[in-house]
C-alpha cells in the first residue's frame, strides 16, 4: 500500500509540473503576441495604406497617359465620347491622396507630411488641367477634321462635274475642229484650221481639263499636308500657278467660242471653277480647305505641346512618389525586422519550455518505474498462491472429459440412425417383388411390406395407373435388353403420398457377375419441391412486376382482359366460348410470364378436350382464385389512379406547338388526341409479345412496326386487340419456319413480321399483320375440313373454315398455339366490331392478314414521318417512331 | 360478310360528329389554299434619262402577273411586283436590291434594267441566294460560263446582237471590217457591246478592232461631240456605226452626225429603247437600224396574242417585260410545291421544258441559264419599225 501511494504522489507532481509549463508557455505567447500585434498595427494603420496610396497615384497617372494616347489617336467624336468622362481617374487620384494623407503623418511626422501633400496636390492639379486642355484640343481638331472631310467630299463631286463639263466643251471644240478639217479635205483653205478658233478652243479646253485634274491632286496634297510649312509651300508654289493657268485657259476658251450655248456653258464653268477655287483657298474664308487644314495642323501642334507639359508634370509626380516610396519602404522594413525578432524570441522560449518539460517527464518516469518494481514483487507472491489452486482443479477437469466422450459416442450412434432414415432402400427381385429386408425409412414411410408384395403395390397402393406404369417399366428393366440406365429412365421418377413427395431411383445389383436384383431407393423431397415452387412463384411475381413497370397501361389492359375472360368463364358459358376464353387467357398469361396460370389453363383445356363438356363452375372458381392469388400485391399498384400517360414524342410536339404559337385548333386536337390510344402503343405491345413468343420457342424474328402515328378511339376494338395476339402467335409459331428451313429457301435467317396500322382513304382503320413464312397449308386444311365434314369446295370456304374455332392444321397443340381457337377469336372479335378480314397467302412466300374497320374513327397525324423498323433482339421501344406510312394520307389532323 | 354494328352503336354517333369536324376542317383547309401573296422585286430606272426602259419593263411584267393572278395565281399564290427606282445608277441599284431581299423578302428579282446596275446587283443576289431573272441587259456579266447559280436570262446577249450586226453588215452587205465605226457608252454596258462586236469581227478574221474609229460618251450626259469628232476624222470613212448607248445621246449623235454629213448606217442594240429613240429622232429616224431581242408585236406567235390582249401600249420594252413575266411564271409553276428562291432555281434547272410562246420550247440546265438567243433586226421606215432578215435590202442611199 505504501508503494501505491507513492504512484499517486508521482502523478500529482507530474500534474503540477505540466501545469507550470503550460502557464509559462501561455505567458510567453501573450508576450510575443503583444509584440507582433504592435508591429502589425503599425503596418496596418500607416505603412500599408501609404503604399496603397502611392500605388493608387501611380495607377491614376498611368491611366492619364493611356487616356492621352487614346485622345490623340481618336479619329472621330464617337471615339472621343467615352473619354470625356474623367471622373473615375479624378476619384482615383483623390482617394489615393486621402489615403496617403492619413497614413503619412504617422511615418514622416506632421510637418513633412503636410509639405508632401501640398506638392502632390499642385502636381495632380497640373496634370488634370493639362488633360482637360488636351481633350478640348482634340475636340476642336476633330471638329475641323470633320468639316474638312465634308468639304473634300463636296469638292470631289464638284471637281468631277467640272471635269465632265470641260471634257464636253473640249468635245464640242474637237467636233468643230474636225468639221473644219473635213472642209479642208473637201477643198477649203487650210488657214482656218491652222490659225482658226476651233484649234485654239480645243487646245484651251483640253489644257483646262488637265489643270482641273491637277487641281484634284492638289486638293489631296493639301488635305494630307503634314505641317504648316508644307501647306504654305503647296499653296504658294503649286495651287496659285495652277489656278491662274486654269483661269487663263478658261478666258481663252470663252474668247474664242462662237456658239451661244457654248459660251453660256463656259461662263457657268467659270463660275463653278471660281467657287471651287474659293472653297480651296478663299481669302478670309475660315471654312476654306486650306484654312481648315491649317486649323487641324495648329491643333495638332498644340496637342503635342500639351502632351509634353503633361509628361513633365507626370514626371514630377513620379519622382515625388518615388521618394515617398523609399521612406515607406524603410518603415516597412523596420516593422518587418521587429516582427521577425518577436517571432524568434517566441521560438527560443518555446524550445526552452520544451527542454524543461522533457526533464520533468524524465524525472517522473524514473519515479514511476520504481513504483512498478514494487508492484511486480507483490505479483510474484500472488502467482505462487494461484499455482496451488490450479493443481487442485486438475482432478475435476479429468472427470468432465470422460463424460463428454460418452456423450459424443451416443450422438454418433444417433446420427447413424438418422442417416438411415433419409433414404428408404427396398430390394426387389426380377419379378418386381420386395425381396429381403427394407430399410428403416421404408418401414417408417410405407409400413411393413407383406410377403410376396410387388414393389409397386407396396409404394403406391392407391394409384393403379402409376402401378401399371411401374410394372411395365420394370418388365423392360428386368429383361435386361437395353442398358440398365436407359430402362431405368422410363420408370416413374416421382410420386406423392400422404402429402409428401418422394423421388424414386433404381440401382442394379449384381450377384456373382449376374443381374439378380434391383435396389429401389426412395427419397423424401417434399421440402425441395416446396422450395422450388416458392422460387418459381417469386420469379413469376417478379416478372409480372417487371411488365407492370415497363408498360403500365399495357399491363393494366392485360389484367383487365384477364378479369373479363374469367368473368366470362364464371358465367357458365357454352363449351366453344369457354374454350375460346380459356385459350385467350392462356395466351395472354403466357406472354406476360404468368406460366402457372397458363399451365392451369392448358390443363383445363386438356380436361375439356377429353370430357366433351363445358367448364364446371367450381373449375372456373378455382382458376379465378388462382389468378387472384397470382396477381397478389400487384393489384394495389394497378388499382391506383389510371391517369393519362403521354409519351415523350407527343409531349415534345405539344411543347413545340405552344412555342411556335401554332394554331389553337391544332393544339386542342393534339391534346384531345392524348386520350386516344396510339397505334404505336398497341402495335408495340404486340411486337413485344411476338418477340417474347419467338424467344420462348427459340426462333429469330424481326418485327417491323408501322403505326403511321395513328390513334384509335379509346375503348374501341378492345376485344380485337386482345385476341389479335393469337394471330401474332400463329404467325411466329407456325407461320414462320425454323432458321434451317428458311436458309434453304433463301430467306433471311430471322423471320420478318410486319405489324401495320393505316388509315383507309375513305376513313376508318386497317390493321395488317404479315409474315414471310410458308403460307397457309391449304392441302392440310382441306383434309382437316373434310375430316370434320365442313364445306371445302373453294379457298374462300377453307379460309372461312379456318376462322372457325377448333380447326387447325396442327396435329399437336403446344402451349404457344395450335388448338385452332385463336384465329376464330380474332375474326369474331373483328366482325363484332363491324370489321372484316382479308387473307392473302402464298405458299412459301408468307401470309398477310388485313383487318378492316371502315366505320372506326381514327386520328391521322398531319405530318407523315419516315419509316422505321426494329429487330426482335432489341428491347421494344414504345415511343412513337416517326414514320411515313405507305397509305397514310397527307391531310391535316381530323377525326 | 355482313357488318354488325353491335358494340359500335355509341361509336357511330361520335363518328358522325367526327366526320362533321373533319368536313369543317377540310373546308377551312381548302379556303386556306389561297396561299400568301408571293413578292417579286424589281430595281429599275423609273426616273432619269433611261426611265422609258424601266417603266416599260415594269408595265410588261406587271401585265403578265395580272394575267396570272386573274387565272387564280400559281399554286394558289398571287404574284405581286415590288418595283424600286434606281435612276439607272449603280449606287442606287445595290441598296435597292438589298432592301428588296432583306425587307420585302422577295423570292426573286425580275426585269432589272441596265448593265452597270447588274454589275453591282449580281454579287448581291449571289450572296443572298435569290435569283436575278430576266434583266433588261445583254451584257456578259450576267452570262458567265458556267452561269452564276442565281442569274437567269430571258433575252439574247449583246454578243448575240452585235454578232448579228457584224454578220449582216459584213456578209449580207459586203462591207469591209474597216468600214465600221463605234459609238459606245463609256461604262460596262458600252464595253460589253464593243467586246461582243470585237469577238464577232475576230470570228470574221479581223483582229484590229481597237484601231477602228471609236467614240465614247459619259453615261447620263449628252456630251457626244467628242465621240462624233472621232468618227468624223477625215482620215476615216465609216459606212456603218455600231452604237451601244442610251436613246437620248444616241439620238443626239445620229442627228449631229447626219447634220455633219456622216453617211453611214446607224445600228443600235435593243437596249437603246427603240420607241424612245424613234420618238426622239422624229423624221431623222428614217433608216436607223435597231436589233431586237423580241419579235415585232405584229408577228404571229402565241405570246404576242396574249400581249395584244393585255391592252399594253405596243412596244419592244413592254413586250420584253411581258415575255420575262411569262418566263418567270412558267418556271414558278414548275416549282409550285416550293415557291422559294432555291425551289425556283431547282425548278429552272430541272430540265423541264418551258414554253415562252416564242416558237420552240426552251430547256435550261446547270450549264444553261439563258432562254433565248434570237435576234430580230428592225429598221425605222416612215416612223415605224419594220422587221427584215437580209441586211442587203436596207434602203440606204
Amino acid at each position: 500500500m505504501k508503494k501505491l501511494r507513492s504512484i499517486e504522489a508521482n502523478l500529482v507532481s507530474l500534474g503540477v509540473a505540466v501545469g507550470l509549463l503550460l502557464a509559462v508557455l501561455v505567458l510567453v505567447l501573450v508576450g510575443v503576441e503583444r509584440s507582433l500585434g504592435g508591429t502589425l498595427e503599425r503596418l496596418g494603420t500607416s505603412t500599408m495604406p501609404a503604399q496603397q496610396g502611392i500605388a493608387g497615384l501611380r495607377h491614376a497617372v498611368s491611366g492619364l497617359f493611356e487616356r492621352q494616347v487614346q485622345v490623340l489617336s481618336a479619329r472621330s467624336e464617337t471615339e472621343l465620347a467615352p473619354l470625356l468622362n474623367r471622373a473615375p481617374i479624378e476619384r482615383g487620384l483623390a482617394d489615393s491622396r486621402a489615403l496617403l494623407g492619413r497614413a503619412l503623418p504617422e511615418i514622416t511626422g506632421a510637418a513633412a507630411a503636410a509639405h508632401e501633400d501640398a506638392v502632390l496636390g499642385t502636381s495632380t492639379r497640373d496634370v488634370l488641367g493639362t488633360d482637360a486642355a488636351l481633350l478640348a484640343s482634340a475636340h476642336t481638331r476633330l471638329g475641323f477634321e470633320a468639316q474638312l472631310e465634308t468639304r473634300r467630299a463636296s469638292m470631289k463631286t464638284e471637281l468631277e462635274q467640272l471635269i465632265q463639263e470641260a471634257r464636253a466643251v473640249a468635245g464640242v471644240a474637237h467636233l468643230e475642229y474636225v468639221l473644219e478639217l473635213r472642209r479642208v479635205a473637201a477643198g477649203a483653205s487650210a488657214d482656218a484650221v491652222v490659225r482658226g478658233n476651233a484649234r485654239a478652243q480645243q487646245d484651251a479646253a483640253e489644257e483646262f481639263v488637265i489643270a482641273v485634274l491637277e487641281l484634284g491632286e492638289l486638293v489631296g496634297t493639301i488635305e494630307l499636308a503634314r505641317g504648316e510649312d508644307e501647306l504654305n509651300s503647296t499653296v504658294a508654289n503649286q495651287l496659285a500657278p495652277n489656278l491662274s493657268h486654269a483661269r487663263t485657259k478658261l478666258r481663252v476658251l470663252r474668247a474664242t467660242l462662237d456658239a451661244k450655248d457654248a459660251v453660256a456653258r463656259v461662263a457657268k464653268m467659270q463660275g463653278r471653277f471660281e467657287s471651287i477655287a474659293g472653297e480651296i483657298d478663299g481669302t478670309g474664308d475660315a471654312q476654306s480647305l486650306v484654312e481648315l487644314r491649317r486649323h487641324v495642323l495648329s491643333e495638332a501642334a498644340e496637342a503635342a505641346e500639351l502632351r509634353a507639359t503633361m509628361a513633365r508634370s507626370a514626371l514630377g509626380i513620379s519622382s515625388e512618389l518615388e521618394s515617398l516610396e523609399k521612406i515607406v519602404a524603410h518603415e516597412t522594413q523596420a516593422a518587418t525586422r521587429s516582427a521577425a525578432r518577436a517571432a524568434w524570441t517566441a521560438r527560443l522560449l518555446s524550445m526552452a519550455a520544451f527542454v524543461v518539460a522533457i526533464g520533468v517527464a524524465f524525472h517522473t518516469a524514473r519515479r514511476l518505474r520504481e513504483s512498478v518494481h514494487g508492484l511486480r514483487a507483490q505479483n510474484h507472491e500472488l502467482e505462487s498462491l494461484s499455482h496451488d489452486l490450479k493443481s487442485m482443479n486438475e482432478g475435476l477437469e479429468h472427470l468432465v472429459a470422460e463424460r463428454s466422450a460418452a456423450l459424443v459416442a451416443r450422438e454418433r450412434s444417433m446420427r447413424l440412425v438418422l442417416d438411415a432414415m433419409s433414404e428408404a432402400l427396398i430390394p426387389a427381385d426380377l419379378t418386381g417383388r420386395v425381396a429381403g429386408e427394407c430399410s428403416h425409412a421404408a418401414l417408417a414411410w410405407f409400413g411393413e411390406a407383406a410377403a410376396e408384395t410387388s414393389v409397386s403395390r407396396y409404394l403406391f397402393p392407391e394409384e393403379p395407373a402409376l402401378q401399371r406404369r411401374f410394372e411395365l417399366g420394370y418388365e423392360q428393366l428386368a429383361e435386361d435388353l437395353l442398358p440398365f440406365e436407359v430402362s431405368a429412365d422410363c420408370m416413374p421418377r416421382r410420386f406423392e403420398k400422404a402429402g409428401r413427395v418422394f423421388a424414386l431411383d433404381y440401382r442394379q445389383v449384381l450377384e456373382a457377375g449376374r443381374f439378380q436384383r434391383v435396389l429401389v431407393v426412395v427419397r423424401d423431397i417434399t421440402h425441395e419441391v416446396a422450395a422450388e415452387a416458392r422460387e418459381r412463384d417469386a420469379r413469376e411475381q417478379h416478372q409480372l412486376l417487371a411488365h407492370l413497370l415497363k408498360d403500365k397501361q399495357g399491363f393494366r389492359s392485360f389484367v383487365g382482359d384477364g378479369e373479363r375472360l374469367l368473368a366470362e368463364l364464371l358465367a357458365e358459358p357454352e363449351r366453344e366460348q369457354a374454350l375460346r376464353a380459356l385459350h385467350t387467357l392462356k395466351g395472354n398469361t403466357a406472354v406476360y410470364g404468368m406460366e402457372s396460370v397458363a399451365a392451369r389453363c392448358h390443363e383445363l383445356e386438356d380436361t375439356l378436350a377429353e370430357r366433351d363438356d363445358t367448364l364446371r363452375l367450381e373449375e372456373a372458381k378455382t382458376l379465378s382464385q388462382f389468378w387472384r392469388s397470382r396477381l397478389g400485391r400487384i393489384e394495389d399498384v394497378l388499382t391506383a389512379d389510371a391517369g393519362l400517360e403521354i409519351n415523350e414524342g407527343d409531349f415534345t410536339e405539344l411543347v413545340q406547338g405552344l412555342r411556335q404559337r401554332r394554331d389553337y385548333g391544332h393544339l386542342i386536337a393534339l391534346v384531345e388526341s392524348f386520350k386516344w390510344t396510339s397505334a404505336s402503343l398497341l402495335l408495340g405491345r404486340l411486337a413485344v409479345q411476338a418477340e417474347r413468343v419467338a424467344e420462348r420457342i427459340g426462333k429469330r424474328v424481326d418485327v417491323h412496326v408501322e403505326h403511321n402515328r395513328l390513334r384509335v378511339m379509346p375503348g374501341a376494338l378492345e376485344d380485337f386487340w386482345t385476341s389479335l395476339i393469337h394471330v401474332v402467335r400463329n404467325a411466329v409459331d407456325h407461320g414462320i419456319d425454323g432458321a434451317e428451313e428458311r436458309r434453304t429457301q433463301g430467306k433471311p435467317a430471322a423471320g420478318q413480321l410486319i405489324l401495320r396500322t393505316s388509315a383507309l382513304a375513305s376513313g376508318g382503320l386497317a390493321v395488317e399483320l404479315a409474315d414471310d413464312g410458308g403460307g397457309i397449308d391449304f392441302t392440310r386444311l382441306r383434309t382437316v375440313c373434310e375430316e370434320r365434314g365442313m364445306k371445302a369446295a373453294s379457298r374462300a370456304d377453307l379460309l372461312e373454315a379456318m376462322f372457325q374455332d377448333g380447326v387447325t392444321t396442327r396435329s399437336e397443340a403446344t402451349s404457344v398455339s395450335g388448338r385452332g381457337v385463336g384465329l376464330g377469336a380474332v375474326v369474331s372479335a373483328c366482325r363484332e366490331a363491324g370489321g372484316d378480314v382479308e387473307v392473302v397467302t402464298q405458299a412459301g412466300k408468307g401470309t398477310r392478314f388485313r383487318f378492316v374497320f371502315p366505320k372506326l374513327a381514327v386520328q391521322v397525324p398531319d405530318v407523315a414521318p419516315p419509316r422505321s423498323s426494329r429487330s426482335a433482339r432489341r428491347k421494344a421501344s414504345l415511343r412513337p417512331e416517326r414514320l411515313r406510312g405507305s397509305e397514310a394520307p397527307n391531310t391535316p389532323a381530323g377525326k | 360478310m355482313p357488318i354488325v354494328l353491335g358494340p359500335a352503336r355509341g361509336l357511330s354517333l361520335r363518328h358522325t360528329a367526327a366526320s362533321l369536324a373533319l368536313f369543317l376542317l377540310l373546308g377551312s383547309a381548302s379556303a386556306r389554299a389561297e396561299g400568301p401573296t408571293l413578292k417579286i422585286g424589281m430595281s429599275t430606272a423609273l426616273s432619269g434619262p433611261a426611265q422609258g426602259l424601266g417603266q416599260g419593263m415594269r408595265a410588261g411584267v406587271e401585265a403578265y402577273f395580272e394575267r396570272v393572278n386573274r387565272g387564280g395565281g400559281i399554286g394558289g399564290h398571287k404574284l405581286e411586283l415590288v418595283a424600286l427606282d434606281d435612276r439607272y445608277e449603280p449606287s442606287r441599284a445595290g441598296p435597292n436590291v438589298r432592301k428588296l431581299i432583306d425587307e420585302e423578302h422577295v423570292i426573286a428579282v425580275v426585269g432589272n434594267v441596265g448593265t452597270p446596275t447588274a454589275v453591282v446587283t449580281v454579287p448581291i443576289v449571289n450572296e443572298k441566294h435569290v435569283p436575278l431573272f430576266g434583266a433588261f441587259t445583254g451584257a456578259g456579266v450576267l452570262r458567265k460560263n458556267p452561269p452564276d447559280h442565281y442569274v437567269f436570262n430571258v433575252r439574247a446577249s449583246y454578243a448575240d446582237e452585235t454578232a448579228e450586226m457584224v454578220r449582216g453588215l459584213l456578209e449580207d452587205r459586203h462591207l469591209d471590217p474597216k468600214d465600221l465605226g463605234f459609238f459606245t457608252q463609256d461604262d460596262a454596258y458600252g464595253d460589253a457591246g464593243f467586246a461582243g462586236a470585237m469577238k464577232a469581227l475576230e470570228a470574221h478574221g479581223f483582229k484590229h478592232s481597237e484601231e477602228l474609229p471609236h467614240g465614247r460618251y459619259t453615261r447620263n450626259t449628252l456630251d457626244v461631240e467628242d465621240a462624233l469628232a472621232r468618227l468624223l476624222d477625215p482620215r476615216v470613212h465609216p459606212k456603218a456605226v455600231i452604237m451601244i448607248g442610251a436613246y437620248k445621246p444616241c439620238a443626239k449623235f445620229i442627228r449631229l452626225a447626219k447634220k455633219s454629213g456622216l453617211d453611214a448606217i446607224f445600228v443600235n442594240v435593243s437596249f437603246v429603247g427603240s420607241a424612245d429613240l424613234q420618238k426622239e429622232l422624229g423624221s431623222e429616224a428614217e433608216g436607223v437600224v435597231v436589233t431586237q431581242v423580241v419579235p415585232l408585236w405584229t408577228a404571229d406567235l402565241p405570246v404576242l396574242t396574249e400581249y395584244r390582249e393585255s391592252g399594253l401600249e405596243p412596244g419592244f420594252v413592254t413586250l420584253e417585260g411581258f415575255i420575262v413575266g411569262r418566263a418567270f411564271a412558267e418556271v414558278l409553276k414548275q416549282s409550285a410545291g416550293n415557291p422559294t428562291p432555291e425551289g425556283f432555281v431547282n425548278a429552272a434547272e430541272s430540265g423541264a421544258e418551258f414554253d415562252l410562246g416564242l416558237g420552240p420550247k426552251q430547256r435550261l440546265s446547270k450549264a444553261r441559264h439563258g432562254f433565248s438567243s434570237a435576234v430580230w433586226p428592225t429598221v425605222i421606215h416612215h416612223g415605224e419599225f419594220h422587221a427584215f432578215s437580209n441586211w442587203k435590202e436596207l434602203g440606204v442611199k
